[in-house]
């Protein structure tokens, strides 16, 4: 009898059978991928795309520079007469080239003028695009046109309270 | 041996060894590992590892940053687990110091480590079917990936190389309705592990191309220094959860799966149990949650006190360690890192003696090795 | 100065010296050998001459149980009398214990492998050698292992440079961490003009 059984066993193929089975079950079911670049997927509140600075809510404290692992972050505060009044950086340099998006910067801002955006389609031809000055950084943000709303995701601390204020 | 063949025959069937490349650029190697294979027929007698290729010098890279800084190059390392591989070096630095982790920061930590190893363990699977020539898992195993690594990028704010933890505890609670997602999604996960095993464990192509192949004895084992299932799959209780505790994994009740022979198919049947495990601890952490902060207290610069502190974590390839040195100031002396891919791949060279050249890439499959641990 | 006086010293760790049974089996088996060492970490930890090294290894793996080579880590201590060290890390799998094994020395010393105990350290052995340039005696097979088989110089030592002997240095940003970002804000305008540019 168990020689039989085994003998059906063999010439039946149940076990064969069974992941055919798992298989046929997928092929009327919806398809679970995503048209990448027609369809954007959305993103998380949390998301760590490109780092975007507010130069307004600056205060030229440098502390992202220091926490910065690669260094690719640098700040220069204005001369002495104009950091009384004014603390907004003379010039800011990021350069995505060596950015990990780890997010050390980030915790470290005091003001929360640094923060991450979700951007994450960065590739260029040329290294040289990616080196940002205060004037290119803000700007190439909000030039393309995002499926999300970039203020509404990613509030600065600064925004946050006046907001409360209000 | 060739002596006691009559010598007509010698001439017309001489056997010689030969040697045969495998790798950089194999498929199946997961990665660049290049196995220098010395073949007599199409049994191996001998291998030769050459590994390096993707060596990125992290521990001495790590000497230049300050310990925060440091974090998170050590993602780079096993780069299908960052999140284990963070926790071993922030909890090192954590172990150096002297510092308490509040308990709800633990558990988070627990459970983001134990959804890490769910995909970790995930990508092994699909590879390792793909390998030896089941082509549908790889599809479903990448499917569930998906909603792990969905559920870590809502969590710590990227898919693959999260800088997870900072040195002290977590940076975040969970998101709104992330524990919800979290328990539909283990809920729907543990029929996929029925589906998982139905297409393998008992399909007879899988179980002639790995029952018996890869055999490496307790005692070999051991002396050889594996850890991670491919240790447990010899019958040997080695699980740094259990056997050296950290973190919250004393508060839950899970079981270590071993194996009993020590060949690919219960290396491969350890991990799929593991991965049943799992979805158990991240169940009882998720309905135990406590109270509480979320970062102990550490001052913003950071300098441990001179001496010395090796922390092991369970990794989802084996005991990962981190043996740090500090002289006192705000940049760790030295930072020696012990990845387990690297033992793991010192003992292919037991495993493969005498076995089939086809059945190599089952054998590199069932041990699991990312390179760039390998390497560093 | 205070950092002056303590390059010429070389630093000690800070903490108590923990002693286990296994620690004490050894005191006891090969007193004033054995030195119990400092930790800060609550680990226990012993150090060796490396005369010793091979008789104290062999008999904590057949009389105490530590029958699992955890790692082998080394280190570079220019400032120290005696410039490199190596740590053993033990672990017992039935007694769930674990013991570090300390051992310094210099350059030119040959340390015995430990490769016919545990065959596990054959590899550990020549990442040490590969890496940091520790010679062991007797190795089956010392020969580097992460780096190229022509590879000059040690790359973990102290006296290393980031970038390699024959490489440009490296430069630091002013908080010494290594950086790629141009220096002055000329070079930084000029690359960003080619940018726009492209």
């Amino acid at each position: 009898m168990q020689l039989l059984n085994k003998f059906l066993k063999m010439i039946t193929f149940p076990d064969l059978l069974k992941g055919l089975k798992i298989t046929t079950k997928y092929v009327s079911k919806k398809k679970i991928t995503e048209k990448y670049p027609e369809e954007k997927r959305s993103y998380p509140y949390r998301y760590r795309g490109r780092i975007h600075v507010t130069i307004d809510t600056c205060i030229s404290c440098r502390l992202c520079e220091k926490a910065c692992p690669e260094g690719c972050l640098k700040v220069f505060p204005p001369p002495r007469e104009i950091m009384k009044t004014d603390k907004r950086p003379a010039q800011f340099y990021f350069s995505q080239e060596h950015c990990l998006h780890c997010g050390m910067c980030v915790d470290s801002c005091p003001t929360g003028s640094i923060h991450h955006s979700h951007e994450f389609e960065i590739t260029v031809f040329n290294t040289k695009e990616l080196l940002f000055d205060k004037e290119k950084l803000p700007y190439d943000m909000l030039k393309k046109q995002y499926k999300w709303n970039l203020v509404e995701n990613v509030p600065t601390k600064v925004e946050v309270k006046k907001k409360e204020e209000v | 041996m060739n002596n006691e063949r009559p010598s007509y025959l010698r001439e017309i069937f001489e056997t010689k060894e030969i040697e045969l490349n495998m790798g950089p650029q194999h498929p199946a190697t997961h990665g660049v590992y290049r196995a220098i294979l010395t073949l007599d027929g199409e049994r191996i007698v001998g291998l030769n590892s050459v590994i390096g290729y993707l060596h990125r010098g992290i521990e001495k890279w790590a000497e230049y940053r300050t310990y925060k800084q440091a974090t998170p190059i050590f993602d780079r390392l096993d780069y299908l687990s960052a999140v284990i591989n963070c926790h071993g070096y922030v909890g090192a630095v954590e172990k150096l110091l002297g510092v308490e982790i509040p308990k709800k920061a633990e558990y988070i930590r627990v459970i983001c480590d134990e959804l890490q190893r769910l995909a970790s363990h995930l990508i092994w699977l699909g590879t390792h079917a793909l390998d030896i020539g089941a082509m549908s898992v790889l599809f479903y195993a990448i499917r569930e990936r998906e909603a792990v690594v969905d559920l870590l990028e809502a969590q710590l704010g990227q898919r693959l190389l999260n800088n997870a933890y900072p040195i002290g505890g977590v940076r975040f609670d969970f998101p709104k309705g992330w524990v919800e997602v979290c328990r539909k999604f283990l809920k729907v996960f543990k029929g996929k592990i029925d589906d998982y095993e139905e297409l393998l464990t008992g399909n007879r192509i899988w179980r002639q191309r790995t029952i018996g192949v890869g055999y490496i004895s307790r005692e070999d084992a051991i002396a050889w220094g594996l850890s991670g299932p491919t240790l447990r799959a010899s019958n040997v209780f080695f699980d740094v959860r259990k056997s050296i505790p950290y973190s919250a994994y004393p508060d839950f009740d899970f079981e270590i799966p071993l194996g009993q022979n020590g060949d690919v198919y219960d290396r491969y049947l350890c991990r799929i149990k593991e991965m049943r495990q799992s979805v158990r601890i991240i169940e009882q952490a998720l309905d135990g949650m406590p109270e509480g902060e979320l970062k102990a207290k550490v001052s913003p610069i950071i300098r441990p006190p001179v001496g010395e502190a090796y922390f092991t974590v369970e990794g989802s390839k084996g005991q990962l360690g981190f043996y740090i040195i500090s002289d006192g100031k705000e940049k760790p002396y030295r930072v020696h890192i012990k990845s387990p891919s690297f033992i793991n791949l010192q003992g292919l060279d037991v495993m493969s003696r005498h076995q089939l050249i086809a059945d190599m890439v089952a054998l590199i499959g069932s041990i699991d090795i990312v390179l760039g641990e390998v390497d560093r | 100065m205070a950092d002056e006086q303590n390059a010429k010293k070389g630093w000690e760790a800070t903490g108590e010296p923990i002693i286990t049974d296994a620690v004490q089996k050894a005191i006891e088996k090969f007193g004033s050998k054995v030195i119990p060492y400092p930790n800060p970490a609550k680990e226990a930890t012993i150090k060796v001459e490396k005369e010793d090294l091979y008789e104290v290894l062999n008999f904590l793996k057949k009389e105490t149980g530590f029958d699992y080579l955890s790692d082998i880590a080394s280190a570079h201590f220019p400032q120290n009398e005696k410039h490199l060290s190596l740590a053993y890390h033990l672990f017992s799998i039935e007694k769930k214990d674990s013991l570090r094994v300390k051992v310094e020395f210099n350059e030119e010393d040959l340390i015995p492998t430990v490769s016919s105990i545990w065959p596990a350290a054959n590899w550990m052995e020549r990442e040490a050698y590969d890496l940091m340039g520790v010679k062991f005696e007797n190795h089956p097979n010392l020969k580097r292992i992460l780096l190229p088989d022509d590879w000059e110089g040690h790359p973990l030592r102290k006296e290393y440079p980031l970038g390699g002997p024959q490489e440009e240095e490296i430069r630091s940003n002013r908080y010494g961490v290594p950086s790629l970002l141009p220096d002055d804000l000329e070079s930084a305008k000029k690359i960003i003009e080619e940018g726009k540019n492209e």
